[in-house]
């Protein structure tokens, strides 16, 4: 009695499920082969993308710019950003959410296309605070230029960078007028590889974007030249370049320490 | 006729093949879940900082970081050019979910039971397939039964015919039960079934670039049934290919190396002889049928669905045959 009831059920369950995967197979074949519909268009028109708010539940950290603010080097994997957000844990009741947007290698004209997309501006509007490191790849190809026959040249890097660093700070502050940026200075990986003329082109940079940060009543510069020039040996990673885990953690401490008193 | 086929499924039921089966897809499938939930959660935790049980995680910005770290992976010197074209796919199939608003990261039953069998179908499933079709002439060779069998008033192909449809009729049972498994067990692991998410099929990778222009929204359900039939299609071809080497050689375990041999090796064929044109035509070669349902990219230009089914089913029947005529010529001496 049992087997052959097992029998039945074998054969009909094999038979339903044949025709369900024939059926399957021929609407595959069907979906592979077909040319261009217009199917895929019309449906992405009703159905539009819409941007994803940020919670508001959550304190959103957006972290934006190059391998600085990516955390690239740091052998633990978090970056200034992550050093930070464990100290800020202590100082607000919400749970923190990170969002890091930065890419490697990254100058300031990428930068500011990233900040354009449509994307990335509702990140910002969400966010309660922005960390922006931007400029290092601009000034690192400074190590083996003569400086002597390309003055100008340098000058007008500096310029197109001032410029779209004026512009990322212009769209952000339309985008979100209230929250805390905090921009990271470039320091000194080359050590005494960097001869001093180098190294006040390297100070005027950093004062420039000092300069611009500063007229920005909400926004902070923390500088990294001092910290790093007698630490290079420690705080760099191994290819003498990207800050390591504590080099990160000495940023991150910087933070800190200016926002200490900080009341959101 | 039907009551041959009975028998024969009797016959291989009663080796407890299918309950071997059955175990073996209920330890892997619980592993696997379990790995993908572990996996899914670290996900979570590198990228957001957050360990929240919640559904509802903020998957944008998960998708958004993602493909900024693929974008850095195709920065770096050291990716391989061959890898660069298949990262380049990944960041356009990403950002295509990112504005069509299909969220792909979280798990759900549907999502793992489609990832399953997508993984499955090039090793995994023809193993499964080779365990119950490898012994089902040669077997008889063995066990001496061959001469009782064949001594019966009933033509030779009618004996044949009556154990391949038992395996058909079982391979229907393999695949079913797997999909029936692999969305239990995922759906109480992850607690979120997911059949009527949108998912978008129909990509098509041309030259390191996706062609989304024939893409199309179905739900994960349909989708799932979609990628079931193709391994379906797949297990069948393996099937008839493997009962084939059954009915040549005289002895199971030598069936079974044979078949192993062949899907290994195949899948070896791939690595070392990409630049080979002439490989597209092997069988093993074809067996990963889902991924161009998703496309993922394929480093043998001149292969579509259509190819490879096509090349499958020329080598299925091919097998067919052969194993026909062998069986009904042979002379049998035991």
């Amino acid at each position: 009695m049992f087997k052959k009831l097992k029998w039945k059920l074998i054969l009909l369950l094999s038979i339903v499920s044949t025709i369900t995967f024939i059926i399957g197979l021929s609407s595959a074949l069907s979906i592979s082969s077909s040319p261009p519909k217009e199917i895929a268009n019309t449906d992405t028109t009703t159905e539009k993308p819409k941007n994803e708010e940020l919670d508001p539940n959550y304190y959103n950290m957006l972290v934006l710019g190059d391998s600085l603010a990516k955390g690239t080097g740091d052998e633990k994997g978090l970056g200034f950003s992550g050093y930070f957000s464990d100290y800020w844990k202590t100082k607000t009741s919400k749970e923190i959410k990170i969002n890091n947007l930065a890419i490697n290698g990254d100058v300031s004209s990428g930068l500011l296309s990233v900040v354009q997309d449509s994307q990335t501006l509702a990140d910002i509007n969400g966010s309660d605070m922005i960390f922006i490191s931007i400029g290092g790849n601009e000034i690192s190809k400074l190590k083996n230029t003569d400086i002597t026959s390309s003055t100008t040249k340098l000058k007008d890097i500096e310029d197109t960078y001032l410029t779209n660093l004026k512009s990322i700070f212009k769209i952000i502050r339309t985008n979100n007028p209230s929250s805390m940026v905090i921009f990271i200075g470039l320091y000194n990986p080359f050590g005494n590889g960097l001869t001093s003329d180098k190294v006040s082109i390297l100070n005027e940079w950093n004062y420039q974007s000092q300069q611009l940060v500063s007229l920005d009543s909400n926004a902070l510069f923390i500088p990294t030249y001092d910290l790093f020039k007698y630490n290079t040996q420690n705080y760099l990673a191994a290819d003498d370049f990207h800050p390591n885990s504590t080099g990160y953690e000495a940023i991150s401490g910087r933070i800190v320490e200016a926002l200490k008193n900080y009341k959101q | 006729m039907l009551v041959l086929v009975k028998n024969e499924v009797n016959k291989i039921l009663s080796k407890r093949k299918m309950l071997l089966i059955t175990v073996i897809m209920l330890i892997l499938v619980s592993l696997f879940a379990y790995g993908q939930n572990y996996q899914y959660k670290n996900t979570l935790n590198k990228y957001l900082k957050t360990t929240s049980e919640s559904g509802d995680v903020a998957w944008q910005s998960l998708q958004k970081q993602q493909i900024q770290d693929l974008k850095n992976r195709l920065n770096r010197i050291d990716t391989p050019e061959l890898g660069k074209a298949s990262i380049n796919i990944q960041i356009q199939q990403n950002q295509y979910y990112l504005d069509n608003n299909i969220n792909p990261v979280t798990p759900s039953a549907a999502k793992f039971s489609v990832k399953l069998m997508e993984q499955s179908t090039s090793v995994l499933l023809p193993l499964l397939i080779i365990l119950l079709a490898s012994d089902s002439v040669c077997g008889e060779f063995s066990t001496k039964t061959i001469k009782v069998l064949l001594t019966r008033a009933i033509p030779r192909w009618k004996v044949l015919l009556s154990k391949y449809i038992a395996l058909l009729i079982l391979f229907s049972i393999v695949i079913l039960e797997m999909a029936v498994l692999s969305i239990f067990i995922s759906g109480l692991l992850f607690n979120n079934w997911g059949f009527y998410e949108p998912v978008a099929t129909g990509f098509n990778s041309v030259s390191g670039t996706l062609d989304v222009s024939n893409v199309i929204k179905v739900t994960q359900l349909q989708y799932l049934i979609l990628v079931y039939s193709l391994g379906w299609f797949v297990s069948i071809i393996i099937g008839t290919i493997s009962f084939m080497v059954s009915v040549l050689v005289r002895n199971t375990a030598t069936s079974i190396g044979i078949m192993m041999a062949t899907l290994v090796g195949g899948g070896f064929l791939r690595l070392f002889l990409a630049d080979w044109p002439t490989i597209k035509y092997f069988f093993p070669i074809n067996l990963n049928l889902p991924q161009y349902l998703t496309g993922s990219y394929t480093p043998i230009s001149g292969m579509s669905l259509n190819f490879s089914m096509l090349v499958l089913l020329t080598w299925g029947l091919g097998a067919f045959i052969v194993s026909f005529v062998v069986f009904t010529k042979q002379d049998v001496l035991v």
